[in-house]
């Protein structure tokens, strides 16, 4: 079971959205520590991942809740949480791996 | 993503909420197409849509005068405005941030949160570059971004800025904590578009009014509410806006 740092509720009615909340709010946060963020929509979800990549975060787990998406993520770099990798650019393919991640020095489990 | 609506009168305003507004956007038509309505209309509809509701205030174009801009910014906040958007098309960039950083600042005490607007058509009137609308905002310690048009002339958005260059923007002033809006004569045929692009707020006002006339129709909360469920349907991937070249992610049992 994870335990989140911070939840970033994309659900609620702000002009903000979950990346800006995420960017905020993972600055203040260790490597390896969890982020909650709660998702209602697909493009959301998608940009999530990208930011996620881009970042070196990772999103260690989701699940639904009701039309959205509850997603955690775990602040870069690395860690031992398994990740949920997505295949971009080929849908044909698997769409997910599970992917063990090492430990980066100084970072927490 | 939110979805704002133009209005310009208390009577718009709830035809835009009982069509499922998020943002009830104040503004003047009869100024320069998108200017300032006056107070006691702004006053009006934030009494009758008080918190969480947002009602935001356009400032429109404004002039090169730091000090009368502040001063106008200063009366959206002391009107409660949850939002107030001050755009550039004559200027150039130190006069635009010098405004902005002033604005910033008279609006101290306040909850509303300062918007750094530019045009994607600003070529046309020698303006500032649209693309520069995240660096304004950064520098100014503005808390967000939209990029609209001043042309009214059926031309829109996306005949001014294509697809990857508003994604870059939208995602730019996402990760610099901003939120972030486009506008500028959207139609439901641009939804898919911009649920690609994802910004935070999308604006309109032609696409619902009465006969999508948006100077000589008025708001219709039908017209808004088909909107809104036809952004759900993207949102929610009832209507597929990637046409199966979106990646590939986990799939999560329902």
């Amino acid at each position: 079971m994870l335990r989140e740092a911070l939840v970033v509720d994309g659900t609620a009615k702000t002009c903000r959205g979950v990346i800006a909340g995420l960017e905020r709010g993972m600055t203040d946060l260790e490597p390896g520590d969890v982020v909650l963020a709660i998702v209602e929509d697909i493009p959301t979800r998608l940009e999530v991942y990208a930011w996620a990549q881009r970042k070196s975060h990772r999103v260690v787990e989701e699940r639904r809740r009701g039309a959205g998406y509850v997603m955690y993520i775990a602040k870069g770099p690395g860690n031992h949480v398994p990740v949920l990798t997505p295949t971009w650019g080929e849908p044909e393919r698997a769409n997910h791996e599970m992917t063990e991640v090492p430990r980066s020095p100084g970072a927490r489990a | 993503m939110m979805l704002m609506v133009s209005v310009q009168n208390l009577d718009e305003a709830n035809e835009a909420v009982a069509g499922g507004a998020d943002i009830v956007d104040v503004k003047n038509l009869r100024e320069m197409v998108i200017g300032s309505n006056f107070p006691p209309v702004i006053r009006e509809v934030r009494r009758a849509f008080p918190p969480p509701l947002h009602v935001s205030v356009t400032l429109g174009v404004v002039p090169n005068q730091a000090g009368t801009v502040a001063l106008a910014v200063y009366g959206a906040g002391a009107l409660g405005a949850t939002s107030v958007k001050v755009g550039f098309i004559q200027s150039d960039y130190p006069t635009a941030l010098r405004i902005l950083r002033e604005s910033r600042r008279a609006l101290d005490g306040f909850d509303t949160k300062l918007i750094a607007a530019t045009f994607a058509d600003s070529h046309l009137y020698d303006g500032i570059d649209p693309r520069r609308v995240v660096d304004l905002a950064r520098e100014s310690d503005s808390d967000g971004v939209l990029v609209d048009t001043l042309v009214k002339d059926g031309r829109n958005l996306f005949d001014f800025l294509d697809e990857p260059t508003l994604h870059g923007l939208v995602m730019a002033g996402k990760e610099l904590g901003m939120s972030t809006a486009l506008s500028g004569t959207l139609q439901v045929s641009n939804l898919s578009q911009l649920v690609r692009i994802n910004p935070d707020i999308v604006g309109v006002r032609g696409a619902v009014c009465t006969r999508g006339d948006r100077e000589g129709g008025a708001v219709d909360s039908s017209a808004v509410a088909h909107l809104k469920d036809e952004l759900r349907q993207r949102l929610v991937g009832q209507i597929d806006v990637y046409a199966g070249t979106a990646p590939r992610l986990p799939t999560i049992p329902a």
